[in-house]
């Protein structure tokens, strides 16, 4: 019945693959590209994709349509995909994010990088794909030059945890900064929620990974101190999430105000996110089970126990800085006892 | 010194009823009642409600006991008897019958009479509403329990000379901690506020721990009498006219304690002593130094309460996360003397901090028995909902990571050499 109704109403797939009102969408794309090759030469390369992305923000924005979301996507998939047949390109490779601001990613990676991990980014449109190789070695090195359109920051010797991000997010002047693991490739579409968050006004966008966790008795305990300091700051809608969790999405505004240097020990990047009352969403990723899974630890270059005990060490650090300005209870005052009858002064 | 039970609001019927059963004891001359003595001389070392800051206090009485009680507490508890009378006297006047016999404990009594109405009159306007319900959803249970609070003053041990808390035990843990001469080998220290309903089995239950038990109370900010069922019971009673606030009993019965083991329970929650003793053999054959309750609370939920969260933190954060949620803020939970010599005894007044003392001075801390107190607990958590806790006890944990990271250093011992950080300045 639903079948021969949407065969009679909506328009069946024609050659670009999409029906119902994608097919708007693409054939938008199309004409939007095939007005760019009349006004002037075609673009080439990354540039193709990031005027693509103009003129979709441009649509989005003339629309007044929902953005974001899965629906949103879609479209975008579809006027992409027009977009790059009007320009005599291949399809299916962008996916365009509606955003007036400009955007980079910050990719940690290390010898076990790897390849997927990076093309995902390479589908968004990133002015900059800042790959931090850390140790990587001359194989993982040459399988990442393959890559067209992405920087390289290769060093001889490991940085060690998290540093990486600083030395990253130096390197590019992007508006918006997207942190991705290397090593756990996460669809783009998922990245792109991440960019859209920070795009609609968040300073710091999170994966949430709740989803991922379980029930509380299966968390592993980097995922409980991370949500004790959460609690402990005053925020325990956090929960577990933290920028100690890649993928996640910065402003530049936001991370300058917690201090690039900061960024090098991810607990202390939260903190100060927290403290500085930085607005921080969390975005939840319930697909992220189907993709890669998320990762918890410092560019999942750590075992487990190194990560777990580099965790406990952060946080520790970041409480105790916390600790320093608010006191060894923080906001949680102990105004109840009378300490000094137990130290032996009676009533 | 004792309490008139019932005083405040026994009707008329009740109070006949009161002062027929009362009569036998009050025949007697009142040197022969076995009527205690004024805390003071009991326990010289503490300061006793006696030194009373409220007008309330001043008398050295606690506050009566509710209606409740009345008609079997009194019958059988001797010291109750003392203050009948004041009651007795109205009641009887409509029963002559009994007027004679009123008169006679008017006469000793006489000068109770106006200090009670006083009292009454103090406390028309507070008192029954919030404990009201309680009160009576566990009337069946109090008269259960009563016969037993009855017996215990012929019971009584003999109570032993107060002496410091000295180097009474040379032998440390991990060695089977023998008795000195004289001296207890386990003290069980229950901290009290207003427990009346539970104490007394409480006690109970915690004299059967162990047959060379000392059992101290630290009744503070107690207004409903529990601090005189304790005392009837012949036990420690360690007196506070003021709370001390959440778990300083703890300490303040910790430095008294005289045991090699000490025994931390809640005066409310009743706990038979076969599962009490777990905890205190372990810390006597020297298993452990501190022996936790192996209760974690619920966590089969992604979000859990914050004092759970917190415990397992901490648990992670001292490099324990075996330990899992488990805690000395939990009851039951025994300390051996040496552990509490080298925490110290006022870090008990701080669970978290002492559990994180405990873990990081090396001592055997272990989970050694699964007791639900949080099934046990159910009637505090509504008490919870409007005073909470929570936000204490977070507190606490972080006061335990802020004395870690002062032992060692800004990471908690947990370095990151590793960490070029020169590469991100």
């Amino acid at each position: 019945m639903s079948i021969r109704r949407n065969a009679a109403s909506a328009r069946r797939p024609g050659r670009s693959g999409y029906g119902g009102s994608l097919q708007f969408e693409y054939a938008a794309g199309f004409a939007d590209a095939s007005a760019l090759l009349r006004s002037g030469p075609a673009p080439a390369g990354p540039d193709a994709k990031l005027r693509m992305n103009e003129h979709w923000t441009r649509r989005c924005l003339r629309g007044a349509r929902t953005r974001r979301g899965e629906h949103a996507q879609l479209r975008g998939r579809a006027y992409a995909d027009g977009f790059a047949a009007g320009l005599h390109l291949p399809k299916g490779a962008w996916l365009p994010v509606a955003l007036t601001k400009s955007a980079a990613a910050v990719v940690l990676a290390g010898s076990r990088t790897r390849l997927e991990a990076v093309q995902q980014l390479l589908r968004l449109p990133l002015q900059e794909i800042v790959v931090v190789l850390e140790d990587g070695g001359e194989e993982a090195f040459t399988r990442l030059r393959s890559l067209p359109e992405i920087t390289i920051v290769h060093t001889r010797e490991r940085l060690g945890a998290d540093v990486g991000r600083t030395v990253g997010a130096r390197m590019t002047d992007a508006e918006l900064i997207l942190f991705a693991d290397g090593e756990t490739p996460v669809p783009a579409e998922r990245l792109a929620g991440l960019l859209e968050e920070v795009q609609a006004g968040s300073d710091l966008a999170l994966a949430d990974v709740g989803g991922q966790l379980g029930a509380f008795r299966g968390w592993d305990d980097a995922a409980r101190i991370r949500a004790f300091m959460n609690w402990s700051l005053g925020r325990p809608e956090l929960h577990a999430n933290s920028v100690a969790v890649l993928p996640h999405a910065w402003t530049r505004q936001g991370m300058e105000r917690v201090g690039l240097a900061q960024l090098a020990v991810p607990a202390m990047a939260q903190r100060a996110a927290i403290g500085l009352q930085l607005r921080i969403r969390c975005l939840p990723m319930h697909a992220a089970r189907k993709g890669g899974a998320l990762n918890g630890n410092a560019g999942g270059t750590a075992t487990a126990t190194t990560g777990a005990r580099l965790s406990a060490g952060d946080h520790i650090e970041a409480l105790r800085a916390a600790m320093r300005e608010n006191g060894a209870r923080l906001a949680l005052p102990d105004q109840v006892r009378r300490r000094f009858a137990a130290e032996g002064g009676g009533t | 010194m004792q309490q008139p039970i019932g005083t405040k609001t026994a009707s008329r019927k009740n109070g006949v009823l009161l002062f027929r059963k009362e009569a036998p004891f009050a025949a007697k001359p009142s040197g022969a009642l076995p009527a205690p003595a004024p805390e003071a001389a009991k326990d010289p070392a503490w300061p006793s409600p006696d030194s009373g800051k409220s007008p309330d206090r001043a008398s050295g009485k606690q506050q009566p006991a509710p209606r409740a009680r009345v008609s079997k507490s009194a019958a059988k508890s001797a010291p109750a008897a003392s203050e009948a009378p004041a009651r007795a006297t109205r009641a009887a006047s409509p029963a002559s019958a009994k007027a004679a016999r009123t008169a006679a404990i008017k006469r000793v009594y006489a000068g109770r009479q106006k200090q009670t109405q006083r009292k009454r009159r103090q406390r028309a306007g507070g008192a029954a509403g919030a404990r009201g319900t309680s009160r009576q959803a566990l009337g069946p249970a109090i008269r259960r329990k009563l016969p037993a609070a009855a017996e215990a003053p012929i019971a009584k041990p003999p109570m032993a000379p107060i002496a410091p808390a000295a180097a009474a035990f040379p032998q440390r843990a991990p060695q089977p901690q023998p008795a000195a001469a004289g001296e207890p080998l386990v003290s069980v220290i229950i901290p009290v506020m207003n427990e009346r309903r539970t104490i007394g089995r409480v006690i109970d239950e915690a004299r059967r721990v162990h047959p060379n038990t000392e059992v101290i109370v630290v009744a503070n900010g107690s207004t409903d009498g529990s601090a005189d069922i304790a005392r009837r019971k012949g036990v420690r009673v360690l007196a506070f006219a003021e709370p001390l606030g959440h778990d300083v009993g703890r300490a303040v019965g910790a430095k008294a304690a005289r045991g090699g083991a000490l025994l931390f329970i809640d005066g409310d929650m009743i706990i038979a002593a076969a599962q009490l003793k777990p905890f205190v053999q372990s810390v006597l054959r020297g298993e452990a130094d501190v022996a936790l309750n192996d209760y974690s609370g619920p966590t089969n939920k992604a979000v859990v309460h914050s004092v759970v969260l917190a415990k397992y933190a901490l648990n992670a954060l001292l490099g324990r996360p075996d330990l899992q949620g488990t805690s000395m803020t939990a009851v039951p939970h025994a300390v051996s003397r040496r552990a509490l010599e080298a925490i110290g005894a006022d870090a008990l007044a701080v669970p978290p901090l002492a559990h994180a003392k405990a873990v990081r001075l090396g001592f055997a801390v272990k989970a050694v028995k699964h007791i639900n107190v949080g099934k046990l607990n159910l009637l505090r958590k509504q008490r919870e909902r409007t005073n909470p806790l929570e936000r204490l006890i977070v507190g606490d944990h972080l006061e335990a990571i802020d004395w870690l990271a002062r032992q060692t250093d800004d990471r908690g011992g947990y370095g990151d050499t590793e960490r070029k950080r020169e590469f991100a300045r």
